[in-house]
């Protein structure tokens, strides 16, 4: 049986040819949906190496939401962003992401989904609903920039706004 | 509503859509469907309420999340519905500027990114916000909506 991670990686490319009777003229974009997979493969995997080859040496990293949540909330440059994510990610067990939607342009990747989990410190579960947004330069990612909110389909797991 | 800059953000959408896409040209789905978010846009601006119902689906979904202080989360099925949301949520609104920050489109699907500030009717209270929005059309018509917000 596939983890959660996993199937949310393995919906990652059905999800980018859906409602697109054209999707295999988008090379450009396939290719960059194909990266974000392999980014994705590489976090969950702790294969920071290969996790950090995805990123160029001057991306961003920015989150927006609620202020409780206890993430970095921007970081800049190859090492920043290394260091950061897996801390944001260490605040967090139990985590169950879902894909709703991949939305990709020429250099941008916009993954649509909703995560439950629950926030190590404190022991509180969350429901959350998220965008990313990725945008690639010269094969790698450049920009990160996530937008969250409590998920109101789950109100017993709100999160403080 | 601050109608100047409201009208800057409606032209700025097809601008928008052709930057970081050197085959942009090629994408006439998505050039139609860009077209059609301007509209709605342009229409929801001028407070054309009828011109937006014929931009929607008989069964169109709309769905705003976001913190639980705005006034304006919420989800609505159905066309009628839906306009009747959109006029309240810009009545609990005013002093509106909305900032284009990119349009990603790609078959059936238009994804906006902004940030806008205004200000609150009932409280007086500022707002400034991050907003996403997803459009999803059907037959021509936006079937789907969802918006997703954060306080910046």
């Amino acid at each position: 049986m596939s983890s959660p991670a996993e199937n949310f990686i393995q919906s990652i490319h059905p999800a980018f040819m859906e409602n697109d009777d054209r999707h295999a003229e988008k090379l450009v974009e396939a290719d960059n949906v194909k990266r974000l997979r392999a980014f994705y493969e590489a976090a969950a995997r702790h294969d920071f190496e290969k996790f950090a080859d995805s990123l160029t040496d001057d991306v961003e990293s920015e989150i927006f939401g609620p202020p409780s949540l206890p993430f970095h909330r921007k970081l800049t440059g190859k090492a920043e962003v290394v260091n950061g994510v897996p801390k944001n990610f260490a605040q967090l067990e139990d985590q169950l992401p879902v894909l709703t939607a991949v939305i990709s342009q020429g250099d941008e990747v916009i993954v649509f989904g909703r995560e439950t989990g629950r926030f190590k410190a404190s022991g509180e579960r969350y429901a959350l609903r998220f965008v990313q947004r990725y945008t690639f330069r010269e094969g790698k990612i450049a920009r990160v920039s996530q937008i969250l909110a409590s998920d109101e389909n789950a109100p017993e797991l709100k999160i403080e706004d | 509503m601050n109608s100047a800059a409201q009208q800057t953000f409606v032209e700025s959408i097809l601008t928008m859509f052709k930057t970081n896409d050197p085959v942009f040209n090629q994408k006439i789905v998505e050039s139609g469907n860009v077209e059609k978010v301007r509209c709605f846009f342009q229409y929801v601006t001028t407070g054309d309420f009828d011109a937006v119902g014929k931009l929607l689906a008989v069964d169109v979904t709309a769905e705003i999340v976001g913190p639980r202080s705005f006034p304006i989360c919420g989800k609505l099925s159905g066309r009628e519905a839906s306009i009747a949301g959109i006029r309240h949520n810009f009545s609990e609104i005013e002093n509106q500027t909305s900032r284009l920050s990119g349009i990603i489109a790609q078959g059936d699907e238009v994804v906006v990114f902004g940030r806008e500030q205004g200000r609150f009717v009932q409280t007086s209270h500022d707002y400034d916000l991050y907003f996403v929005q997803r459009f999803i059309f059907r037959d021509g018509l936006i079937a789907e909506f969802f918006e997703l917000l954060a306080e910046v």
